[in-house]
């Protein structure tokens, strides 16, 4: 679904992502891991376009998305959600859904003759992502209000109504209570069910051993390791990578 | 005498009124600093004032001046895309300055320092707008209509595109929207109202000169949005009020009519100080922004 070819991004002398290569295949979750300052997040956004790579090539379904700004990502089907809370502070949570979900809401003509309103479908499937979160009783809230976990689970909410075909999520319980932990690892994993492809970042091993179906490992911006939760949990390299220092 | 001096104040609140609420979409609801706005009243007002002393019919120039305004708007918006916060701020200052010289420097079509003087009173389908009273009629309408359109743009689904924009710019792209193009709309809506206004202004005053369109005029405006508070019409509107009446009430304690002009500075500068101390989320506002 999404190939990565020899990606590589400096910052200065700083190789945060080095000569990187390797794919995303459809319908499994896949976790990237690695120490702090591997990479992880860099490489998710060169994908996504917020930050321009030096090099390499970004394919995703057959579609040379290399070049593309972050809001032509978002619309050739790549949904995600950032490390730091990124709510729309002031809004409620079904609005930040809502937004998340139409397409029209950026034509002004439109907009002024009143002909974009949400439509009674656009307020369902919000219904049913709030549901699916138990978050929908405080739908009207304003996010700002929220504790840290519930905002954490409006961010997966809001992305899951974003249309997309791929979704990445950069550490998405990093900070978050057990429980809440686990109602998002269920969640992932019913997504799964339901035919979703997703890459997540993720320093919780034992939440990421539980219910990913393969692991890209990273050290200092490069891929060390691949495959299996199982085999990757043995990889000498990476028991190093982890260990070390 | 009392009854033409109350129609003067509802005509300088109907004027203040179409030009705060368009800031206010600006600053409130897109989060985009723009100190810039001054420079569209007068382009407005220059607009308008041109055309119709060149003889195009009134209501053509007032729209003329709407949208050349807004064509300055929507252009601003690209050289300030990057630009956040104070620096945002800085620029669009930095356009009100440059506009600010034009007048003055474009001798042949402003008459410079000058000014122009003996702008003709508002003309439409043959009818001229002689009195204050008609003329204030047309201020309110013009104001209730912006007033309406600002509410149903911040009600739509684009007015909360916006609002994603203001609290998170780079998760709004994520989500798929073009933000360049939303804050051009922003800049665009917002100076057009300001071109309206300024276009009001001109034919109401009669005489215009760049003196009436320096930074410093923006004070009061700023002051009506943030005192109004952030992301609020409502808010908006009744601040308007206040800080066009409370200046009002100097006169009738006996400051002189020559102080008068500084003590509405001091005034203002004075409420917005009180405001952001005690109370900074102003009257009715919604909104925090870092
Ligand atoms: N915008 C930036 N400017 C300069 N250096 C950066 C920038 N972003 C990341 N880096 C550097 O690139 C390297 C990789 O950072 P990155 O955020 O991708 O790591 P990470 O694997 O996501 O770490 P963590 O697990 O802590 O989130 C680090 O050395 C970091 O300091
Ligand atoms: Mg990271």
């Amino acid at each position: 679904m999404l190939q990565i070819k020899k990606l590589t991004k400096k910052f200065g002398g700083v190789k945060a992502v080095d000569n990187c290569s390797t794919s995303i295949k459809e319908n499994m979750i896949t976790a990237i891991i690695g120490p702090n300052g591997s990479g992880k997040t860099t490489l998710f956004n060169l994908i996504s376009g917020t930050l321009k790579e030096n090099n390499g090539r970004i394919v995703f379904n057959g579609e040379d998305i290399t070049h593309y700004s972050p809001d032509k990502v978002s619309n050739a089907g790549i949904a995600r959600i950032f490390q730091q809370s990124s709510l729309f502070w002031n809004l409620t949570v079904r609005e930040n859904l809502l937004i998340a979900i139409n397409q029209d809401d950026t034509k002004f003509w439109k907009n002024l003759l009143g002909l974009t309103k949400y439509s009674k479908d656009q307020y369902k499937e919000v219904k049913s992502a709030l549901s699916l979160i138990g978050m929908f009783e405080h739908q009207n809230k304003i996010v700002k209000n929220l504790s840290y976990g519930q905002q954490r689970l409006v961010e997966i909410a809001r992305s899951l109504v974003n249309p997309h075909k791929l979704l990445m999520l950069d550490e998405p319980v990093a900070g978050v209570n057990p429980l809440i932990r686990k109602n998002i690892s269920n969640l992932l994993l019913d997504l799964k069910k339901k035919g979703e492809t997703i890459v997540l970042i993720e320093h919780d091993m034992d939440f990421v051993l539980n219910i990913v179906d393969h692991v890209i490992v990273m050290d200092e911006g490069k891929i060390i390791a691949e495959g299996s939760p199982n085999k990757i949990k043995n990889n000498s390299k990476v028991l190093e990578a982890y260990l070390g220092d | 005498m009392i009854e033409s001096y109350l129609i003067h104040l509802l005509i300088m609140i109907g004027i203040y009124l179409i030009l705060a609420v368009a800031l206010q979409l600006a600053i409130g609801y897109t989060g985009l600093m723009n100190l810039g706005h001054i420079a569209f009243f007068a382009i407005g007002a220059y607009v308008s004032t041109i055309f119709t002393l060149s003889g195009i019919p009134f209501l053509l120039a007032f729209i003329f001046a709407g949208i050349i305004a807004m064509i300055f708007g929507y252009a601003l918006a690209y050289p300030v895309n990057r630009l956040k916060g104070d620096y945002l701020a800085l620029a669009t200052m930095a356009f009100t300055f440059v506009i600010w010289s034009l007048l003055i420097n474009l001798k042949g079509i402003t008459k410079g320092p000058l000014g122009i003087a003996n702008i003709p009173s508002p003309s439409i389908f043959g009818f001229q707008l002689i009195s204050p009273f008609h003329f204030l009629i047309l201020v309110i309408i013009i104001a209730v209509l912006t007033y309406y359109i600002l509410h149903k743009i911040v009600r739509s689904p684009f007015g909360k595109v916006l609002e994603a924009v203001r609290d998170q710019e780079l998760t709004t792209k994520i989500l798929g929207k073009n933000t360049l193009k939303m804050k051009s709309y922003a800049f665009a809506i917002s100076a057009f109202f300001a071109g309206l206004s300024g276009s009001l202004y001109a034919h109401y005053i009669t005489y215009i000169s760049p003196s009436a369109f320096t930074i410093l005029e923006l004070l009061p405006i700023l002051a009506i949005v943030i005192i109004g508070g952030l992301g609020s019409l409502r808010g908006t509107a009744l601040a308007t009020v206040i800080l066009i009446l409370l200046p009002e009430s100097l006169r009738f304690i006996g400051v002189s009519a020559s102080f008068i002009g500084p003590a509405r500075q001091f005034v203002f500068a004075l409420l917005l100080i009180l405001i952001l101390i005690y109370r900074p989320k102003g009257l009715m506002g919604r909104v925090d922004i870092d």
